[in-house]
C-alpha cells in the first residue's frame, strides 16, 4: 500500500510548483499568497519545513533548485514580473548551538514586462546558467559570469516566441556527444489559436553564439500547462514529455549517420520528432509531468486530482498506477487479477472510474 | 438623455464618428490624454478632461462617438489650464463640474445654446484642485479637494463663499461621499492619512488614521458595506472597516504605486485598480484573495489615468496616458490564476511523489463553468466561493506501483555490490549477474550471463582454436556428447531446478551465444505467468542478438523456422545442434570470424535507451581492454563511439553522484580508461599539507617545513623517524606517526607517547 504523507503546507494560496534539490533530500514549494517554503527531510523521512519567506509581490509561480555544486540556490518566478535569485547563507549559531540559516536574495531579475512563467537552471556542464519564459512570449537565458558571485546574473540572451509561454526545460545534457548545442523547449499556453503549434525548441548556435527558435513542433495544438525532458541516461534520443489536454511523450532523435558525427552540420534542424505516445487517461486538463531519475517512469497530474504513472514497455507506455490525490489507491490490486499484463490493466482503470466516478462527471 | 441631445445636434459638425474596436485599441483622444472621467447616471456617456481635451461620448457598443467639444469657442484663462478632474451631476445630466490646475472648480451647462458651456467659476481654492465630486442625494452639493489643504463644499444654487473644511494637513487628494450617510465624507491626503468628515462639522473631522505610508491618491466607499477602499504610492491596497474604529480588513499589495481604485458594482470583494506609474495593466481584486488580481486588463501600453465602472459589473472604462479611451470587457480580460499551474508535482531520486493540488477541485470547475457564464449572468451576489488552499502529499514508495522507488533501489544496490574488477571476467559476470537477480532484474541478469558466456572462455578459446587449427582432425572437438550435455541441462532448467551456472559446455563460440539464448528463452517461459508487465522488456535483448546473428552467419541456420517468441522445441533444439557440427565442418573458415561484439554493442546501446545506462558502464568495465577496443574498433559501422561512450560515463557518474554514491563514483572513474573521464578525478582535487608546528604549508614531497625549519612535525613519536607514507597522529595532541608504531603503543598505553601527557583518542 502506498505510503501516502500528508503535509500541511500552510500556504495561505494554492501552491504552484513543487521542486526536489538534486539530492531529493530538500523540497521547496511557492504558492499565489507570494510565499516561498523550503522543507528539509529529516532521517525518519518527515518532511519538516525549514524556511519561509516572503518571495515576491505577486503569485510566485515556479520554483527550482540549481545544480548543489554551485551552493544552496534557488530560483523563483512571480506574476510581479521578475525572477529571483536566493541562496541559503549559514548564520552564527544560536544557543542552541545549531546554526541558522536564512535565505537572501542575490538578484532580481527585471527584464521582463509581463508575468514570468518559468524559470530553470541549466545543466551545470554549462555553468551557472538560467532560463526564464514570461507571458509575453519571451525566453530570456541569463548567465552569471562568476559562480561565486551570485548577484550578478547579466541577460544573455532573448528570445521572442511571439505567443504567451507557459513552460520551459533544458534538455539535461551531460556531454556534447550528438548534441553540441544547448537545447531548451518552450511551451505555450495560448488558448485564444489553437492552429498554431504551442512547443517550441530553442538552441544555441556556436557559430553565432545566438539563441534561436529552430523549431515548432506542429502536433501539439493544444494549450500546454508543464514539460520536462527526461534524464538523458546516455539514450541515443530524448524524451520530452508534455502536459496539454492529454500527456505527451515526444521523442526528439538526431538524424545522424555516424560517418557524420563530426561535420559540423549547422543548417536545419538536426532531430526527427514522433509522438512516442499519447495518454488520454486523465478525461481533461493536464497540467504537470515528471520523470523519475533515469527516465523510465512518467508521472502526470490532471483536473481529476490523480496521480497516473506511465511506463516504457518494449512496444509501448503502459499505465502502471494511479494515486489518488488523498493518497488512497483505487483498489489495492489481488495477486490473483494479475495473471496477464492487459488484464490487470484494464481491470485497474474500471476500479478508478467506478471508486470515483464524480472525477469525470463533467466530461 | 433629451437634454444632451440637442447639444449634441449643435457640435455635430464639429464633431467626427469615431468607433475603435473594443479589442484593447480604444478610441485615441487626438488633444492628448485626459486626466479624468466621468460617467453620466444613465451610464450612456462618458465626458472625459485632460490638459487640453474636454469632449463628451456617447458609449456604443464598439466604441465611442464624440458628442460635444467642450473646449471650443473663446479660451478664457480657466479653460487654458487643464482640468485635473472632472465630475458629472447625479441627477441633471447637463450639468458638469471640473477641477482645475489653476485652483477654480467650475460648473458646465450642457444646455447652453452657446458655444461655450462654461456656467460658473468658483475661484475659492489658492492652488491646484485634484477632485471634484457631487453628493449622491443631493445634487446641488459639489465637493472639492485641493492640494492647498483644504475641502470645499459648494452649493450650485448660491453660487457663493462656501463651506471650509481644513485638513490642517498636506494636500487633498480625493473626496468620497458615503453612500451610507449622507452627511459624512471621506478626504484622503498626501501624508498618508484618511479623514472621515461629518459636513455639518466644518471645524474637526470626525475620525482621521494613518492609512498608508505614503501619499493616498484614491478612496472609495463601498456600496453596500462600511467599506473604504484606499489607494496609495506605497503599492497597497487598503480596505478599511470604518464601522467604528478604523481596522485594515484586507490589504493588498501590488507592483507599482496605485493611482485609482473603484469597487465593482454588484460584487461584494471586488475591485478594480489602476498603477499611477510602471505598471499599464488595471487589475480587478478579490479583496480576499489579495495577492494576485482576479482578472487583468493587459493589454494596455501606457498607464491608466483614470477608471470608472459602467454601471454593470462587466465593463469598465479607462483614459490612459497614452491618449486612449477605453471600455474593459471583462471577457476578455486575463484571468491570472486560471490560466496558472494550480498543481505542482516532483519526483525524487527515492522515488518519493510530491503532488499538491487545489483541495477542492471540484469547485475549480463550478467555477470555470460560472466564468464561462458570466457574460449572460445577470446574478448580483457576487459571493463566489473561494478555491484559497492546496493540500500537498508525498507519496513515498509505492510498492504497489513498483517502479519509483523499485529502481532507485536496484540502482543503488547494483552500484554497490557489482563488483567491476579483480577477478577474472567470468566470476565478475558471475557474481553481477546475482546481484541483477537478488534485485529482480532479470534482463539484467541474463545479459551479465550472455557475457559471460560469451567472454569467460574466450581466452582459453582462443587457445583451443589454435589447437584445433593445428590439428588435422577438425570433427574431434565436436563430438555429438558435448552437445547432449548440455541440452540436458536445459532439460534440468525447465525443470525449475535452480539456476545452474557453469555446467555448461563450452567447446565452440558458436554453440555457446545458442545456449545463452535458450536459457533465456527458458527463463522468460518460466517467468511469463507469474511476473508483471516489465518482463516484456526482457525479450529485446534476445531476440535482437538472435536474429542479427543469423543474418551475419549466413548459413543453414537461418532457414530454420525459428519463431523468436516462442520457446524452442527440443525437436528444433537436436536440429540445431546437428546441424551445427555440420556447419563447422564444412566451413571452419567461419568458426573464427564469428564475433559477438556487434551483438555486445547493440545490446549495451539497447540497455542505455531503455534508461539502464548502469548496465552498459558495468559490463564496459568489466569487460577486458581487448574485447573493448574491438567494441570500439573503427573499422566496424557498428562500432561503439568514444563519446557515446564517455556520454554514458558522464550520465552514470551523475546518476552515482545523485545517490551520494562518491566512492562508487570514484571507482567508476578510475577504471574509466577513458581520458576525459580520468581527467574528472584530477580537476578540483588537490592535497594540501601543512606543518604542524608553524601551520606554513609544505611544499610537494617535502617533510621539511622551509619555515620553521624542522620536521617534527613528520617525525614518528616512537621511532623519531620521518614517517612517509600513511601518518596516524591524535587530533588533540598533534602527535603520532607511523601507524604499525601508533598501534602498538596504544595498545598498552592510554597516554601520548611524546610523553605531552594527552589522553589521546584515535
Amino acid at each position: 500500500m502506498v505510503e501516502a504523507h500528508s503535509i500541511n503546507a500552510e500556504h495561505k494560496d494554492l501552491i504552484h510548483d513543487v521542486a526536489f534539490d538534486y539530492y531529493g533530500e530538500r523540497m521547496a514549494t511557492c504558492s499565489t499568497d507570494q510565499f516561498v517554503k523550503v522543507w528539509d527531510q529529516d532521517e525518519q523521512g518527515n518532511w519538516n519545513l525549514t524556511a519561509s519567506w516572503k518571495a515576491h509581490s505577486g503569485s510566485v509561480w515556479k520554483v527550482t533548485w540549481a545544480h548543489p555544486e554551485f551552493g544552496q540556490v534557488i530560483a523563483t518566478c512571480s506574476f510581479d514580473r521578475t525572477a529571483a535569485i536566493w541562496e541559503e547563507i549559514m548564520g552564527e549559531s544560536n544557543e542552541n548551538g545549531t546554526l541558522l540559516r536564512h535565505w537572501v536574495r542575490r538578484a532580481n531579475l527585471v527584464d521582463s514586462r509581463t508575468s514570468v512563467t518559468d524559470v530553470k537552471f541549466g545543466p551545470k556542464s554549462f555553468g551557472l546558467i538560467l532560463a526564464t519564459c514570461s507571458a509575453d512570449g519571451v525566453m530570456r537565458i541569463y548567465e552569471a559570469p562568476d559562480a561565486m558571485n551570485l548577484a550578478q546574473w547579466p541577460l544573455q540572451h532573448e528570445v521572442s516566441l511571439k505567443v504567451p509561454s507557459s513552460c520551459l526545460t533544458w534538455n539535461p545534457l551531460l556531454s556534447n556527444f550528438r548534441t553540441p548545442n544547448a537545447m531548451i523547449a518552450v511551451g505555450s499556453d495560448d488558448n485564444s489559436n489553437t492552429s498554431n503549434s504551442k512547443v517550441f525548441i530553442c538552441e544555441y548556435n556556436e557559430v553565432s553564439r545566438r539563441w534561436a527558435k529552430t523549431e515548432s513542433v506542429a502536433s501539439v495544438a493544444h494549450p500546454v500547462h508543464d514539460m520536462i525532458f527526461a534524464p538523458n541516461m546516455g539514450r541515443s534520443f530524448y524524451l520530452l514529455a508534455i502536459a496539454t489536454n492529454n500527456v505527451r511523450i515526444l521523442k526528439l532523435k538526431p538524424i545522424l549517420n555516424y560517418n557524420f558525427l563530426h561535420s559540423d552540420a549547422t543548417s536545419g534542424f538536426p532531430y526527427t520528432i514522433e509522438t512516442a505516445a499519447q495518454f488520454n487517461d486523465h478525461f481533461c486538463t493536464v497540467w504537470r509531468v515528471a520523470w523519475n531519475i533515469t527516465g523510465t517512469v512518467l508521472a502526470s497530474s490532471g483536473d481529476d486530482g490523480c496521480v497516473r504513472l506511465w511506463k516504457s514497455t518494449v512496444d509501448a507506455w503502459k499505465c502502471v498506477g494511479v494515486l489518488k490525490r488523498d493518497g488512497k489507491l483505487p483498489q489495492p490490486q489481488s495477486k490473483k487479477t494479475q495473471s496477464t499484463a492487459q488484464n490487470n490493466l484494464t481491470r485497474f482503470f474500471k476500479l478508478g472510474q467506478i471508486t470515483h466516478p464524480s472525477e469525470v462527471h463533467w466530461h | 438623455m433629451t437634454a444632451v441631445a440637442p447639444a449634441s445636434e449643435d457640435t455635430t459638425s464639429a464633431s467626427t464618428v469615431v468607433t475603435a474596436a473594443s479589442n484593447g485599441k480604444g478610441h485615441i483622444l487626438h488633444d492628448g490624454p485626459a486626466y479624468s472621467l466621468a460617467l453620466n447616471k444613465e451610464h450612456t456617456h462618458v465626458v472625459v478632461a485632460g490638459r487640453n481635451v474636454f469632449k463628451v461620448f456617447l458609449i456604443e457598443q464598439g466604441g465611442f462617438k464624440e458628442c460635444v467639444n467642450l473646449r471650443c469657442g473663446k479660451t478664457s484663462s480657466v479653460q487654458s489650464s487643464s482640468s485635473m478632474d472632472v465630475a458629472w451631476n447625479p441627477a441633471d445630466d447637463n450639468v458638469l463640474a471640473t477641477a482645475t490646475t489653476g485652483g477654480a472648480v467650475v460648473t458646465w451647462n450642457l444646455n447652453r445654446t452657446s458655444r461655450n458651456k462654461q456656467d460658473h467659476i468658483f475661484y475659492d481654492h489658492r492652488r491646484t484642485v485634484n477632485k471634484v465630486t457631487f453628493h449622491c442625494v443631493e445634487p446641488n452639493l459639489l465637493m472639492s479637494g485641493s492640494q492647498d489643504g483644504t475641502i470645499k463644499c459648494f452649493d450650485l444654487r448660491l453660487k457663493e463663499a462656501p463651506k471650509t473644511y481644513s485638513s490642517d494637513s498636506e494636500s487633498i487628494r480625493d473626496v468620497q461621499f458615503s453612500p451610507h450617510n449622507s452627511y459624512v465624507f471621506a478626504a484622503a491626503s498626501e501624508n498618508g492619512s484618511i479623514q472621515i468628515w461629518d459636513t455639518r462639522k466644518a471645524e474637526k473631522c470626525l475620525n482621521k488614521f494613518s492609512a498608508h505610508n505614503g501619499p493616498v491618491f484614491s478612496c472609495d466607499w463601498h456600496s453596500e458595506l462600511q467599506f473604504l477602499a484606499t489607494a496609495s504610492r506605497d503599492k497597497s491596497i487598503k480596505v478599511w472597516n470604518v464601522t467604528n474604529k478604523p481596522i485594515a480588513e484586507y490589504t493588498i499589495s501590488t507592483i507599482a504605486p496605485v493611482g485609482r481604485v473603484k469597487w465593482r458594482p454588484y460584487r461584494r470583494y471586488h475591485l478594480a485598480s489602476s498603477a499611477l506609474v510602471l505598471d499599464s495593466a488595471i487589475n480587478v481584486w478579490d479583496v480576499r484573495r489579495p495577492y494576485i488580481p482576479y482578472a487583468s486588463f493587459a493589454k494596455h501600453t501606457d498607464v491608466a489615468t483614470c477608471i470608472a465602472w459602467k454601471g454593470d459589473p462587466f465593463v469598465l472604462l479607462s483614459t490612459n496616458r497614452d491618449s486612449t479611451l477605453h471600455q474593459n470587457f471583462i471577457s476578455e480580460a486575463d484571468l491570472p490564476l486560471e490560466s496558472a499551474n494550480q498543481q505542482g508535482m516532483a519526483i525524487n531520486r527515492d522515488g518519493d511523489l510530491v503532488f499538491c493540488c487545489p483541495v477542492n477541485l471540484n469547485k475549480v470547475e463550478i467555477q470555470k463553468s460560472k466564468e464561462s457564464s458570466r457574460k449572460t449572468s445577470t446574478t448580483t451576489s457576487g459571493e463566489e466561493e473561494l478555491n484559497t488552499s492546496s493540500e500537498m502529499n508525498v507519496f513515498r514508495d509505492p510498492k504497489i506501483v513498483m517502479c519509483l522507488s523499485d529502481e532507485t533501489e536496484c540502482i543503488q544496490t547494483c552500484a554497490i555490490q557489482y563488483k567491476l574488477i579483480g577477478r577474472s571476467i567470468g566470476e565478475l559476470c558471475d557474481h553481477n549477474a546475482g546481484v541483477a537477480s537478488s534485485v529482480g532484474r532479470t534482463t539484467v541478469f541474463l545479459f551479465w550471463n550472455v557475457l559471460r558466456i560469451l567472454y569467460d572462455h574466450r581466452v582459453s578459446l582462443i587457445a583451443l582454436k589454435e589447437d584445433i587449427m593445428s590439428s588435422s582432425n577438425i570433427e574431434s572437438s565436436f563430438d555429438g556428447d558435448n552437445h547432449i550435455g548440455s541440452l540436458s541441462d536445459e532439460d534440468g532448467l525447465r525443470g525449475d531446478k535452480p539456476y545452474q551456472l557453469g555446467d555448461f559446455y563450452f567447446g565452440n563460440a558458436e554453440i555457446d551465444p545458442l545456449d545463452a539464448e535458450h536459457d533465456q528463452f527458458d527463463f522468460i517461459g518460466l517467468q511469463m505467468d507469474s511476473k508483471t508487465v516489465e518482463e516484456d522488456n526482457d525479450w529485446e535483448v534476445p531476440v535482437e542478438s538472435i536474429t542479427l546473428r543469423h543474418e551475419i552467419i549466413h548459413e543453414p541456420i537461418v532457414n530454420d523456422p525459428y519463431i523468436p517468441n516462442s520457446a524452442p522445441s527440443a525437436n528444433k533444439l537436436n536440429n540445431r545442434i546437428t546441424s551445427a557440427p555440420l556447419l563447422r565442418i564444412t566451413s571452419p573458415a567461419k568458426f573464427d570470424m564469428w564475433n559477438p561484439s556487434e551483438i555486445v554493442a547493440k545490446a549495451l546501446r539497447h540497455h542505455v535507451d531503455e534508461g539502464d545506462v548502469q548496465t552498459a558502464v558495468c559490463a564496459l568495465i568489466v569487460l577486458s581492454d581487448e574485447i573493448r577496443s574491438e567494441l570500439t574498433h573503427p573499422r566496424h559501422p557498428w562500432r561503439l563511439l568514444h563519446a557515446e561512450i564517455e556520454s554514458w560515463w558522464l550520465n552514470y557518474l551523475e546518476l552515482l553522484k545523485k545517490f551520494k554514491l562518491w566512492s562508487c563514483a570514484t571507482t567508476v572513474i578510475q577504471l574509466s580508461r577513458i581520458r576525459s573521464i580520468l581527467q574528472l578525478h584530477r580537476t578540483s582535487t588537490s592535497v594540501n599539507l601543512t606543518c604542524g608546528w608553524c601551520y606554513k604549508g609544505l611544499t610537494r614531497n617535502s617533510r621539511r617545513c622551509y619555515n620553521c625549519q624542522h620536521s617534527e612535525c613528520a617525525k614518528c613519536a616512537l621511532c623519531q623517524r620521518i614517517v612517509r607514507g600513511m601518518y596516524a597522529w591524535c587530533r588533540g595532541c598533534a602527535h603520532g606517526g607511523h601507524i604499525a608504531h601508533m598501534k602498538q603503543w596504544f595498545m598498552e598505553n592510554k597516554y601520548c607517547p611524546t610523553g605531552c601527557g594527552h589522553m589521546c583518542e584515535y
